[in-house]
């Protein structure tokens, strides 16, 4: 089994350097990038399970990639996160489409470390039937922690 | 009112003829026999305003006193009434020079008299009256004057919280990424140590080991990262605090049961008073319905909970209790501790921003303005005291049922500088 991957993209550095530490200590593949069109560019070359996603970043917004994201590959699922703890940007996410939308500070990692199981498992329950309904053995899907 | 009047003549018959006159007249006289007896009670404190002086006189002459008299700066108008028997034109010019008023000429004329008198009454009326209204007109310059500096300041001090307002806003977004990282990687390097300290006491067994520095690290690491965990903790603290400045009207305007918001409160302060603090509840078990924010009300609670909690850290065991009464109208919570109470001193002090007594770090001050602030716009009141029996206590009440929230979006802390409403 593979191990996943994740795609981080926030406009600081310092954040993605230690959410990437973080996933990489659990075992997951991480990519990073610092917006959403760097993002959109990474997941055209690489094939990723989870992004992980700040709202505000310059060139294109969290919520723009979120909408890109949904429209072009149905498969990912995406975690918001953001500094900006207002009931709009809560409600923006779900509408369109995010897994969750987790606040910062994270008072540990521990939901973001959680959401992210609970995005590999959804994925993990489709990839079985998608596989079995196309005769592909189950063992061919990506590694769950 | 009987007017004071010298009256200055060296002819006594004059000067005894003259001061019946006068008395008939309702004037208060003061007589003076000679020029120096004269002038001495011109230029004494309080002279009188009115007075008729001969011209020749022992001592100083009539437009000799005159001139002394005019040439005081510190004095309020004196009349001055020359008595003459010369006519000259010379003459008149050196006695108008030296400041007189008026001449009248001996032998006295009653009615001349009297009707110069009256003229010089008119006068010194007059200028009593302006007197008057210049300082009427000091004191009301001098009160402008007070009450400009006043909202001056508070202008400034609104200017100044307002800024903090939206710096606190900014602050507080700028400052959740770095305190997102440090405690993000904080915990990553916790869950990475507990291999670093294996690796540690193995390399204790080598013989060119440090023992003391390795053992030294083995002891410090954990604490520092746990150290600057709870660094961390408190500047989020310090942020959410802040945040509370900045908040926009997003009060949410409707029917609560403050019995609930109660039970809320205590239920999130549980871990609070799990271990040491006895709760004991006086609750009504209907509802008891106010209108407003309950979030923001639950949020005072709280915050007083919490408050009865630091009070008490000091004691080995402590009592809170809460009852809630509806009489008049009104809701009526009494949150009660057994703590060391509030100071006497400080008992009007504790509602300002940034007052408090916990030592640096602890606690913000913050807290007990914003509770002020929110009570009062529900149109309740909160108000803190001392029990008795010990501890404090703190009253809060609500007006209950429909009316409450008038003001929503305004930035609490700004509210309270604007100009009382006079009271009716």
């Amino acid at each position: 089994m593979k191990k996943a991957t994740l795609l981080i993209v926030d406009d600081e550095v310092e954040i993605r350097e230690m959410l990437s530490r973080n996933f990489r200590m659990r075992g997951f593949n991480v990519e990073l990038a610092g917006n959403g069109t760097e993002a959109l560019a990474l997941l055209a070359e690489k094939r990723v399970d989870v992004v992980i996603s700040d709202i505000m970043m310059p060139e294109m917004s969290g919520t723009e990639l979120l909408r890109a994201i949904r429209q072009q590959y149905p498969m990912i699922r995406v975690i918001m996160i953001t500094g900006y703890v207002t009931l709009e940007n809560a409600l923006t996410c779900m509408r369109l489409g995010a897994q969750t939308c987790i606040f910062k500070p994270f008072d540990d990692l521990d939901e973001l470390n959680e959401e992210v199981g609970l995005a590999l498992k959804w994925l993990r329950i489709w990839q079985v039937k998608l596989r079995a309904l196309r005769g592909m053995k189950i063992e061919e899907g990506v590694e769950v922690k | 009112m009987a007017h004071r009047i010298l009256i200055a003549d060296d002819d006594r018959s004059s000067l005894v003829l003259l001061e019946r006159t006068l008395a008939k007249l309702g004037f208060q006289v003061i007589t003076a026999t000679n020029g120096e007896e004269a002038d001495r009670v011109l230029q004494g404190n309080n002279p009188p305003r009115l007075a008729i002086l001969d011209w020749e006189m022992p001592g100083f002459t009539g437009p000799q006193i005159c001139r002394r008299v005019r040439n005081r700066t510190d004095l309020n108008y004196v009349y001055v009434i020359l008595l003459t028997a010369r006519e000259g034109q010379a003459e008149f010019e050196h006695a108008s020079a030296a400041g007189v008023d008026d001449f009248l000429t001996k032998p006295l004329n009653s009615a001349f008299l009297q009707h110069r008198l009256a003229v010089a009454v008119r006068v010194i009326e007059s200028e009593l009256q302006l007197e008057g209204k210049q300082l009427e007109l000091a004191q009301v310059i001098q009160n402008l004057e007070a009450l400009a500096e006043k909202r001056a300041m508070q202008l400034v001090h609104t200017e100044r919280l307002a800024t903090l307002g939206t710096l606190a806003a900014g602050v507080a977004h700028e400052i959740n990424n770095p305190s997102t990282f440090i405690s993000g990687n904080m915990k990553i390097l916790k869950e990475c140590w507990p291999l670093v300290d294996e690796a540690l006491t193995r390399f204790m067994d080598h013989p060119e080991a440090d023992q003391d520095r390795v053992g030294f690290i083995r002891e410090e690491a954990p604490k520092i990262i746990d150290g600057a965990l709870v660094g961390v903790d408190r500047i989020k603290n310090i942020i959410n605090g802040l945040k509370n400045y900045s908040r926009k009207g997003n009060d949410q305007v409707a029917p609560f049961n403050v019995v609930q918001s109660l039970e809320n409160a205590l239920a999130i302060c549980h871990n609070l008073l799990k271990y040491q603090i006895k709760v004991l509840k006086n609750l009504p078990t209907d509802p008891v319905v106010v209108q407003g924010d309950g979030q923001q009300i639950e949020q005072v609670f709280i915050n007083l909970i919490s408050n009865a909690v630091d009070a008490m850290q000091e004691q080995e065991a402590g009592t809170i209790s809460i009852s809630l009464t509806t009489e008049n109208g009104q809701a009526r919570v009494h949150l009660d501790d057994t703590g060391p109470g509030i100071p006497q001193q400080v008992l009007d002090e504790i509602w300002t921003p940034f007052f408090t007594t916990k030592e640096i770090g602890k606690g913000t001050g913050l807290g007990l303005s914003i509770v002020q602030r929110i009570i009062r716009n529900h149109e309740g009141e909160i108000e803190a005291g001392n029990r008795p029996e010990g501890g404090a206590r703190f009253i809060i009440r609500l007006p209950l049922g429909v009316g409450a929230i008038t003001r929503s979006n305004d930035i609490p802390v700004l509210k309270a500088l604007e100009p009382e409403a006079q009271p009716v």
